[in-house]
């Protein structure tokens, strides 16, 4: 079953008094099963940003449709929107967006608490979220004392502690190092393995060459896709480099 | 060439950062003008020479030195608020390849821009001021109006050079951070987090303590002698305990709310006790010193306007509630040779007989064109006593601030007819009754003080009814309970007095103590209503009155039979009403022009406050908004904290004023303050209009805040 379904999306921005229009997503089509791993490439101004805005229902789409587990987003009244995306997307974004008014601790129970879960439920929900994610040393520590590598874990431990059906990562691993990148990465395949759904946009070949299917978009459209299929992490960077390559150079011949 | 570019590159900047520098140059003008108008107004001859206007300049004098403080303490603040805020520009400036002493050149010219033009500004204020404050002054004191327009270029200079000078020490300290900075350090420290605040368990013990000592003396004070060096003891450790608290205190109760999981982690208190957490650590200072400025501003405004306007009523307590409009009074002289103490009539000269003292009055007040209604003689002996099983005997006190040794009260006595002649009473008292009654606070049941048999050292008396109330005006200096007591004749208190003071023990000048007044109302002349007085428009001073009194108190004497007669005092009511308008009236004006440089003062922060949280503020609210809450959450959350933060000074100025009130009252009581009501709805009515200014300011500095937040 799908969990995301994303139906010829359409937004155009309209410059103040109605002069120049911008199509950002001119036709975006395609939909996420429950449990993929879905990278989402594209250049500077390809649209990314848009797209995930619309899916984050941060923003409407022009036309088109955006159903979460078959609820259309747009159908959501503007007054519940914050509630529904609480409870059902997690996000994590590249520069962590943690408060330095809070520990670790309680930057991943943030959610949960404006969800109005009881005070004693927290901790049962943050030990094992902490664990897995190898943060548990650190949970009264606050984020100016912790690596970005850590940052950012704390930021995924805090977008799953709501059990959220899809996880939205906006170039996660654009302010980390290479080897947190990898950390990182990891981290996201283990959830991904334990069936947790990402929907992860990148400009790094090597954090798309982790997920199970990788969409290009080019000029607001779905451009290109590829699956992993039966290839490791290694023949999937390899297949996305040659897209990207045919992408910039002979992609206009196609 | 080089100093027109800096000049207009220093004047872009002032322009581009009109939201720090509009009030750093606003306040500046303010604090000039009204350092300019203090020092005018304490050597205006002019004001010296009104009515009641005699007590100004001193006043003011001791004003200017507050004024001098603050403003050297703002001066400071808002230059280095400035500095913190557009280090970043220097040092980017520095960056893009600027030599240091360049951008100190485009400091200078900032300096003397803005120094400059707060200057002209607050001069012409000041003088603007200066001539509304000659108005009001004159109108308070209900004088004519001084006209003509006074200025004295000597102090228009002090004025210049004394805030010129403060600039300049605030830029050579701006100097000195310039000359520190390093500019790289500045640009990579921009994005670090700010240390979570720790609990500082010893300035918390300090706090409490201090609080509590400061709180504990203004509500246990007595004695109102005792409350002026019990207040300033209390104002100090309060405003120490202030600070404290306010730093350490807020910090460690927050940590408490946090660590209650119960309570922290719920949607509505998660995000406030953590930003507030932060918000103290940066504000704390800020906070504690509001706090301190608004029960400054509440206690200096409730209490001159209470005194000022509580003047008619004062006036009317010292002539029997308004039934006299002026009293002549003095000592009964004692014979010293004779100690025949049976005789205790014989031995009273002075007495000036009744038909004498008319004869007096009626040509005194006859030469100022005014006319006797009444006469009320009244006569009393006042002391202190202390009693030991119901025996009285005499306190010797050195000076009034001496404690008095226990079980000491003070009486004032006076005989029968006296009473129920001034009180319109038909009381009777056997032969040997005393009736009593109490005249102070601290004054509780007579009859259960002292055993139902008393003496002076002679006759044994019975205390009898409580009588209704005795007319004499005392101030409260004295920290014991205060009695009226009244004999059947005055052959008792002349007894009385002869008991305690016998000759042979020496009582040097306690031997003149029996005291009489002459009450005197005037024809046609309300004195108490009019101000002028007697009639046609002649006022009479308190000096002139009394040497035409002396001289003819001096015919009286007649050196053959060694009689002699004194007059010592000789009161009007118009004279010490003018006496009391100009005193108030001058410390209520000293303490609005001292409330607008504490608002000032107040404001400025509050509005420095709202700037730099507004930009921490902004990156908290788009955080929050990508982790989940609604736009509208966000900004309750936020604006719940801001109003926690707005009210807790006014909260804390509100409390201090409730405690501070009983030992104000005592301080106002020695000013002959004896209005309770009065002063209870000036306090009230000063709390509420202060807060609504001080909503006024938040209001205003507010809209900046969301302008930066948004």
């Amino acid at each position: 079953m799908s969990i995301l379904e994303v139906k010829s999306l359409q937004k155009v921005y309209t410059t103040r008094f109605g002069g120049n229009k911008v199509q950002a997503l001119s036709d975006v089509t395609f939909t996420v099963e429950k449990g993929e791993y879905v990278a989402i490439m594209g250049e500077s101004g390809s649209g990314k940003t848009t797209l995930l805005n619309i899916l984050a229902a941060l923003d409407r789409p022009t036309a088109g449709k955006v159903l979460l587990e078959g609820r259309e987003l747009s159908t959501i009244r503007e007054s519940d929107m914050a509630t529904f995306r609480r409870e059902n997307l997690g996000f994590v974004f590249q520069e962590f967006n943690l408060l330095d008014t809070f520990s670790i601790r309680d930057n991943i129970l943030l959610p949960l608490v404006l969800n109005g879960a009881k005070p004693a439920e927290l901790e049962g929900k943050l030990q094992p979220i902490a664990q897995r994610l190898g943060i548990a040393e650190l949970l009264a520590k606050y984020p100016y004392e912790v690596s970005g590598g850590q940052k950012q874990r704390t930021a995924v431990a805090r977008a799953l502690i709501t059990n959220p059906k899809l996880i939205l990562a906006d170039e996660p691993t654009g302010a980390l190092d290479s080897k947190s990148t990898d950390d990182l990465l990891r981290v996201f395949r283990d959830i991904n393995a334990q069936g947790q759904t990402i929907l992860m946009v990148t400009h790094s070949t090597k954090a798309a060459s982790h997920a199970s299917r990788v969409l290009f978009i080019r000029d607001g459209e779905v451009f290109h896709k590829i699956y992993r299929g039966e290839c490791t992490n290694e023949q999937l960077y390899q297949k996305i480099s040659d897209t990207l390559t045919l992408l910039t150079t002979g992609g206009e011949q196609r | 060439m080089r100093l027109g570019l800096f000049s207009r590159l220093a004047w872009s900047n002032i322009k581009k950062s009109h939201q720090l520098y509009v009030p750093h140059i606003l306040a500046g003008t303010g604090l000039t003008a009204i350092f300019y108008v203090m020092l005018t107004l304490a050597n205006d001859d002019r004001l010296r020479k009104i009515k009641g206007g005699y007590a100004i300049p001193s006043i003011m004098a001791i004003g200017l030195v507050v004024v001098a403080i603050l403003s050297v303490i703002l001066v400071l603040f808002t230059n280095s608020f400035l500095m913190k805020q557009r280090t970043r520009e220097y040092g980017m400036y520095n960056v893009l390849g600027m030599e240091k002493r360049h951008v100190g050149m485009i400091m200078l010219f900032e300096n003397l821009i803005s120094t400059g033009i707060l200057l002209v500004a607050g001069i012409l204020a000041g003088m603007l001021m200066y001539k509304l404050c000659c108005l009001f002054i004159c109108k308070m004191l209900r004088v004519e109006t001084i006209l003509g327009f006074y200025m004295e270029a000597e102090y228009v200079l002090k004025t210049v050079g004394a805030f010129a000078a403060m600039y300049l020490v605030a830029f050579l300290w701006n100097c000195i951070r310039l000359v520190r900075l390093r500019p790289v350090e500045l640009l990579a420290s921009a994005g670090a987090g700010e240390k979570e605040p720790k609990t500082k368990w010893i300035m918390l013990l300090i706090g409490l303590v201090t609080l509590g000592a400061g709180y504990t003396i203004a509500l246990t004070t007595k004695s109102p002698l005792k409350a002026i060096p019990d207040f300033f003891k209390a104002v100090i450790l309060v405003i120490i305990g202030t600070y404290a608290l306010f730093l350490a205190g807020s910090i460690a109760f927050l940590k408490l709310l946090r660590r209650n999981k119960g309570f922290y982690y719920r949607k509505k208190n998660m995000i406030a006790v953590s930003d507030l957490l932060y918000r103290m650590k940066q504000n704390a200072v800020g906070l504690a010193s509001i706090a301190i400025l608004a029960t400054g501003v509440i206690v200096m405004i409730s209490t001159t306007v209470c005194l000022y306007v509580g003047t008619e009523a004062t006036v009317k307590k010292y002539f029997l509630e308004g039934e006299a409009d002026m009293f002549v009074g003095g000592l009964y002289l004692w014979d010293e040779e004779s100690t025949d103490s049976e005789h205790a009539t014989e031995r009273r000269s002075g007495y000036i007989p009744e038909e004498e003292l008319r004869k007096m009055t009626e040509q005194i007040v006859g030469k100022c064109g005014a006319e006797v209604e009444s006469f009320q003689l009244l006569r009393f002996f006042s002391e202190p006593l202390c009693f030991t099983d119901g025996q009285a005997s005499v306190v010797k006190m050195s000076s009034s601030l001496t404690t008095p040794p226990k079980g000491t009260i003070e009486v004032v006595i006076i005989p029968l007819e006296d009473y129920n002649r001034l009180c319109k009473d038909d009381l009777e008292l056997k032969e040997n009754e005393i009736g009593w009654v109490a005249l102070s606070e601290e004054a509780g049941d007579l009859t259960k003080e002292l055993p139902s048999e008393i003496s002076f050292g002679g006759k044994a008396y019975t205390l009898g009814p409580e009588v209704k109330h005795i007319p004499i005006m005392r101030s409260e200096a004295i920290s014991t309970g205060y009695y009226g007591l009244v004999t059947p004749t005055m052959d008792d208190i002349d007894g009385i007095v002869n008991d305690l003071y016998r000759p042979e023990e020496n009582h040097g000048w306690y031997y003149l103590r029996t005291n009489y007044r002459y009450y005197v109302k005037l024809k046609g002349v309300s004195g108490m209503a009019t101000r002028d007085g007697v009639t046609d428009g002649r006022r009479q001073s308190y000096y002139e009155f009394k040497e035409l009194v002396d001289d003819y108190v001096k015919k009286l004497d007649t050196p053959e039979t060694g009689e002699h007669y004194e007059a010592s005092t000789w009161e009007t009511s118009w004279e010490l009403r003018d006496e009391f308008l100009g005193m108030y009236g001058s410390l209520f004006f000293l303490g609005i022009l001292l409330s607008m440089v504490f608002l000032f003062a107040t404001a400025l922060i509050i509005y420095y406050k709202q700037i730099s949280e507004g930009y921490d503020d902004r990156g908290r609210f788009q955080i929050l908004q990508k982790v989940g809450m609604t736009q509208k959450e966000t900004k309750a959350t936020i604006g719940r904290q801001i109003v926690i933060v707005f009210f807790l000074p006014l909260v804390t100025a509100v409390i201090h004023m409730v405690v501070a009130y009983p030992v104000i009252r005592k301080l106002l009581m020695l000013l002959m303050m004896p209005n309770d009501t009065l002063f209870l709805l000036c306090t009230a009515c000063t709390v509420v209009a202060f807060a609504f200014i001080y909503m006024i300011i938040y209001r205003m500095t507010a809209r900046t805040y969301y302008r930066i937040v948004r």
